[in-house]
């Protein structure tokens, strides 16, 4: 496998020193994103998606810290621990915006509303490029019009307000793929957007990749969204990833209580359950008073007493990168 | 139109004024809701989809008169008599409203953070002078149960309650005056998935037992499917299909719903690059396109479909009903889940 690997998180912990308390919003995350590939994380609300995402690009929120763990970012001509870099040198930065891009969920917050997004994109490019700002111009009109932007001679001129939802998101797009950049992380990127805008986007995305051969993190909350789109997967629930494998496996195969309880909640479109859906019961729990043992076992159907509330679940691997943290499948 | 119709709706408009400058002069309309006309059966679910901006909201505001419709009649059935809510007075209005509620979309913004979950649900039964003191307070409690939530807990506020059971508060205040008719407003959107289904069953169950007749507004596609007995399909102001959920996803009949059932994500792998992509914009409702307002992204689109708009005719077989609004409605054959 090595050679293929683009990132690694190995063992990661993030977590927010609060008045209230501490929030473990990562806690002991391990993953590996392959060189072109589309790696898939979903989980509800809170369970440290986006955390893990800002973790790797060291953008933390005042208060959260990686207090464990390694991301090793994989180059040609070697490795980097980007837990290690200090979050506001040089070399962090350099890889935010070139190697490593990011797109949000609202286009708004990451676009300047008072500069034009031809301006913001040029910005980018001669920050990583080097180039002639005319040159810089050319590259954002060619780039707005390969993320589908109608008349980008026209548009490069436009602000953010003047702009729908799924036309900012293709600037916003456009602005990230400006360095071509080695992996693309995507929060939750169509999740404010209507369904066929949504397709539109994740589409290009798609095709985006496959002509730049980058790796994509994909977050979201949309079983839907991680089934169009992954290759791999992960599922985290309070800040552990309690499944991970190939795309097929779990949807086909899922083996986690959690991820079967999800898939089965979902009403799916043309699959009309007469009924009632099968619903997990219970909450998810506070995040300052984490369950013991299995973060799951509350709501868990199979939950075995004296077991899965004492100690934390191993990770096995039950088929070839097919990863669960569960009891039922072993570590007792 | 049978006899166990509780709402019917019939050629409702809302326009909002677009005002500019000092005198606010009006510069032009947004029709967001533009000469619709739908019924809703005692005891029924009738689903509302469409994209954002479709005018869901405005339409179910209307029919609770939160919002003062431009035209059209919204006709209730109150034990026999139709009624015309937009011809009440505001006194007639209060007792009638009484059998018509609404739950948001928003379980965080809907509950004012300064009243305990007692006063929140009791309000209603207050303001319209049915309980009070004890009795309110077991009013309360039993409310509660029937949402699932635990009556010791009566005297919290909001804040101190997890998004599903903040949406719990807001049904159980929809349900304290025993309303017949609840417009759902998104109500399970902004919830997580494992909470969503939690609170479709807890609906369901609610209107088996109180005999509740929903109108359910999502754009999500998949609970509208789960939940609906029919559903209706709204596109810039106008419905463009409805028919009986299961025909209407299997069969539709208008291409902009072909193209809405083909845009979701299906949590399926195997569907993978099955889909067909809608090219363009949703269409802006305070200038939509001429003719069908769908013509600009409507793959079958012909030159009289940028006249004339297409009306709203049932082409259902076999005494079913099946309206849609498309110049082709009979002639194309349209691709369905499954
Ligand atoms: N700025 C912050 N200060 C304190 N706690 C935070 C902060 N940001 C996130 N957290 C906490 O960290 C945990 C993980 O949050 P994160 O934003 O990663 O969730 P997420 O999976 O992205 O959820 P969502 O789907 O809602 O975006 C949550 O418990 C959250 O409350
Ligand atoms: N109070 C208002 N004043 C002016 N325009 C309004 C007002 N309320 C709604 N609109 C406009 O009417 C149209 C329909 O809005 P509505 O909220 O009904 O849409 P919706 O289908 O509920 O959308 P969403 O899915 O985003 O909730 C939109 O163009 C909206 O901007
Ligand atoms: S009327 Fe014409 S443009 Fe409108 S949906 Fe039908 S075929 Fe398409
Ligand atoms: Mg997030
Ligand atoms: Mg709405």
């Amino acid at each position: 496998m090595g050679d293929n690997v683009l990132l690694e998180v190995k063992n990661l912990r993030t977590y927010f020193f609060l008045d209230e308390g501490v929030v473990k919003a990562v806690d002991g995350v391990n993953f590996k994103i392959e060189k072109g590939k589309t790696f898939g994380v979903v989980g509800e609300s809170g369970c440290g998606k986006s955390i893990t995402a800002q973790s790797i690009l060291r953008i933390l929120p005042p208060r959260g810290e990686i207090v464990e763990g390694e991301i090793i970012f994989y180059r040609d001509d070697g490795s980097v621990d980007l837990v290690k870099l200090d979050p506001k040198g040089q070399e962090i930065r350099d890889i935010r915006g070139k190697e490593v891009a990011m797109v949000f969920q609202e286009p708004m917050t990451a676009l300047a509303p008072v500069y034009t997004i031809g301006d913001q994109i040029i910005e980018a490019i001669l920050l990583h490029q080097n180039v002639t700002k005319e040159q810089a111009r050319k590259i954002a009109i060619d780039l707005l019009g390969r993320v589908g932007i109608p008349k980008p001679e026209e548009r490069v001129d436009a602000y953010p307000f003047e702009l729908s939802g799924g036309m900012r998101q293709r600037a916003m797009i456009a602005m990230a793929i400006s360095s071509n950049p080695s992996l693309l992380i995507a929060d939750e990127p169509t999740t404010a957007l209507d369904v066929t805008i949504q397709a539109q986007i994740l589409d290009l995305i798609k095709n985006l990749q496959k002509e730049m051969g980058m790796a994509t993190m994909l977050i979201t909350h949309n079983m839907g969204v991680i089934a169009e789109m992954a290759d791999d997967v992960a599922v985290m629930y309070l800040g552990k990833i309690v499944e991970s494998g190939p795309v097929n496996e779990i949807f086909y195969n899922p083996k986690h209580p959690y991820t079967v309880a999800l898939l089965k909640s979902i009403p799916k479109v043309g699959k009309k359950v007469k009924g009632r859906l099968e619903s997990i019961e219970g909450m998810v729990p506070d995040p300052y008073n984490l369950p013991t043992g299995c973060r799951f076992h509350p709501r868990c159907p199979s939950y075995v007493e004296g077991t899965c509330d004492k100690a934390e679940p191993p990770e096995i691997e039950i088929t070839t990168g097919h990863k669960v943290s569960c009891f039922l499948y072993g570590g007792r | 139109m049978g006899s166990n119709v509780l709402l019917e709706v019939k050629s409702l408009k809302k326009y909002f004024p677009i005002q500019k400058g000092f005198w606010r002069k009006k510069v032009g309309e947004v029709k967001a809701v533009d000469d619709i006309s739908f019924y809703i059966r005692e005891g029924e679910t009738l689903g509302l989809v469409g994209e954002s901006g479709s005018g869901k909201t405005t339409t179910g505001r209307a029919i609770l008169r939160a919002i003062e419709p431009t035209e059209g009649e919204i006709l209730f059935n109150i034990n026999g008599t139709l009624i015309n809510i937009l011809q009440l007075n505001k006194k007639e209005l209060k007792q009638t409203r009484k059998h018509m509620q609404m739950i948001f979309q928003d379980p965080y913004s809907s509950l004012n953070p300064r009243m305990t979950v007692k006063d929140i649900i009791g309000e209603p039964l207050l303001v319209n002078g049915v309980a009070r003191g004890k009795e309110l307070e077991d009013r309360v409690a039993e409310l509660m149960k029937a949402v699932g939530l635990r009556p010791e807990y009566m005297i919290r506020y909001p804040h101190a309650f997890s998004g599903g059971q903040r949406q719990r508060i807001g049904i159980a205040r929809a349900l304290a005056l025993n309303p017949r008719l609840i417009v759902c407003d998104e109500p399970v959107s902004a919830l997580d998935v494992s909470i969503q289904a939690q609170t479709l069953n807890l609906l369901q169950d609610l209107q088996e037992k109180f005999h509740l007749t929903y109108l359910f507004i999502s754009h999500d596609l998949g609970v509208v499917e789960h939940i609906s007995d029919r559903v209706a399909v709204m596109y810039t102001g106008k419905i463009v299909e409805i028919a009986e959920t299961e025909e209407l996803f299997k069969n539709p009949k208008h291409p902009y719903t072909e193209a809405l059932l083909a845009a979701v994500p299906k949590p399926d792998p195997k569907y993978r690059e099955t889909r067909k992509l809608l090219f363009g914009e949703v269409a802006d409702p305070s200038n939509p396109p001429s003719g069908c307002y769908f013509h600009p992204r409507c793959p079958y689109a012909k030159d009289i479909c940028k006249q004339e708009y297409p009306s709203l005719i049932n082409i259902g077989e076999n005494g079913n009903e099946h309206f849609v609004s498309c110049h082709f409605a009979d002639k194309l054959s349209l691709a369905g889940i499954e």
